[in-house]
């Protein structure tokens, strides 16, 4: 009776506490996903609320770049109407990245703009919140490689499977803010 | 004639111990005067006596909990390179009891370099791994990865907050522990802390104090501005 016992403790309890324990891990993995997005999201909506002062504090100074200064404010709307994968939103957030890069590259040749009070806190903020977003991505991604060695290693990836948890997608990292471009006119 | 080997044996047992310890007294006569120098030299306040004040008021650092009678000896403190910071040695002490009941004593010295945030932060510890570590991960024991394999591989990073170990553990940082793997990091509350083992060489103590403020420096601002 007491071996019936045992063998039933192997054969099925042991292997669902396993089961059980590897849902959860997946749940978890999913979660901390979920919350490193929104710390990227944070990181975003922060930026977004710094461009119209910047772009408005370089149009005091620089009126011949309305091509830039308008193209960051574009970049800036369609970012923020964007509602899709993180994925996708990541690529309309790496070109805005491009055109701050090229905004504060073209700033550069304004002397008076540089040694505004307002402009250079802007800037800090700006690259502040920048270091913030490469973390936060960073962050994301390491939560999603934790997830995917346990989606792919055996046997987790049965029970991926056998509960449809879904594969998640790296973030690219785009080069930071503060590496200004050379620009040539 | 055994009664003399006897007397003989006795007096040079005797002379050895008086001159083992007379050598180590003149040793550390040496190094205090040379701690001195050094204090003298950087700045600093020093105090070559023991204090376990100290070891009270920080003891939410885990290396602090340790054994007992815990006491700080040659303690120096005060502002190095722009930062407030604190360098002793720390002591403690283990008892063991054999199979017959006689009890010994274990004693370890650790020398430790602390610097204040001027926030605060939540609890991380970064050392080297070991085969017991590894041993633990593989069944489980809490430890965070990161994106380079050679780092995750070398040192166990432990914290409740992962995000925050993520940014203690920048792409600068794990290069520099990588190349820097002779200390343990200990991060809470405001406290900044590089655990090493030993006594202090007076001869280090520079170089050790430049470890603290260049991994200071490796430190995002952006967690000071989100912290105070």
């Amino acid at each position: 009776m007491e071996i019936l016992l045992l063998i039933l403790v192997v054969i099925i309890v042991f292997p669902l506490i396993y089961l059980i324990l590897q849902y959860n891990g997946f749940v978890s993995l999913r979660n901390q996903i979920a919350e490193a997005w929104s710390n990227i999201d944070t990181e975003l909506k922060r930026r977004y609320e710094l461009i119209p002062n910047l772009v408005n504090t370089v149009k005091g100074y620089a009126t011949h770049e309305r091509e830039v200064l308008e193209h960051v404010v574009q970049l800036r709307n369609s970012c923020m109407a964007n509602t899709g994968s993180p994925a996708e939103q990541i690529e309309g957030e790496n070109q805005l990245t491009g055109a701050l890069k090229q905004l504060l590259a073209v700033a550069e040749n304004y002397p008076n703009l540089k040694a505004d009070a307002s402009y250079l806190q802007l800037q800090n903020e700006l690259v502040n919140t920048e270091d913030r977003i490469q973390a936060a991505r960073r962050f994301y991604n390491g939560n999603v490689r934790d997830y995917r060695v346990k989606f792919e290693s055996f046997p987790t990836n049965l029970i991926a499977s056998t509960f449809h948890f879904a594969p998640e997608e790296f973030l690219t990292i785009d080069s930071v803010v503060r590496e200004v471009p050379e620009v040539k006119f | 004639m055994s009664q003399f080997l006897f007397i003989l044996m006795a007096i040079l047992i005797g002379g050895a111990v008086i001159a083992i310890a007379i050598t180590s007294y003149l040793a550390e006569q040496r190094r205090a005067e040379e701690l001195i120098k050094i204090s003298i030299d950087l700045g600093l306040n020093y105090h070559p006596g023991t204090n376990s004040d100290i070891i009270d008021e920080l003891e939410f650092l885990n290396i602090l909990q340790n054994g007992d009678n815990r006491y700080a000896k040659n303690i120096f403190g005060g502002i190095y390179r722009d930062q407030e910071i604190l360098f002793f040695d720390f002591h403690y002490e283990t008892y063991t009891t054999d199979n017959k009941g006689n009890r010994s004593t274990h004693h370890y010295w650790h020398h430790i370099a602390l610097l204040r945030f001027p926030a605060f932060f939540p609890e991380l510890t970064i050392g080297p791994e070991n085969i017991l570590t590894r041993l633990g991960k593989a069944f489980g024991y809490p430890s965070i990865d990161f994106e380079s394999h050679e780092f995750s591989k070398t040192f166990l990073v432990q914290s409740e907050d992962k995000k925050f170990a993520y940014d203690i553990c920048n792409a600068r940082a794990m290069e520099y522990l990588l190349s820097h793997r002779d200390f343990h990091i200990e991060i809470e509350r405001d406290r900044y802390a590089l655990i090493f083992d030993g006594r202090t060489d007076p001869q280090s103590v520079v170089q050790k104090l430049d470890y603290l403020i260049e991994l200071r420096a490796l430190i995002p601002d952006y967690l000071f501005t989100a912290a105070s």
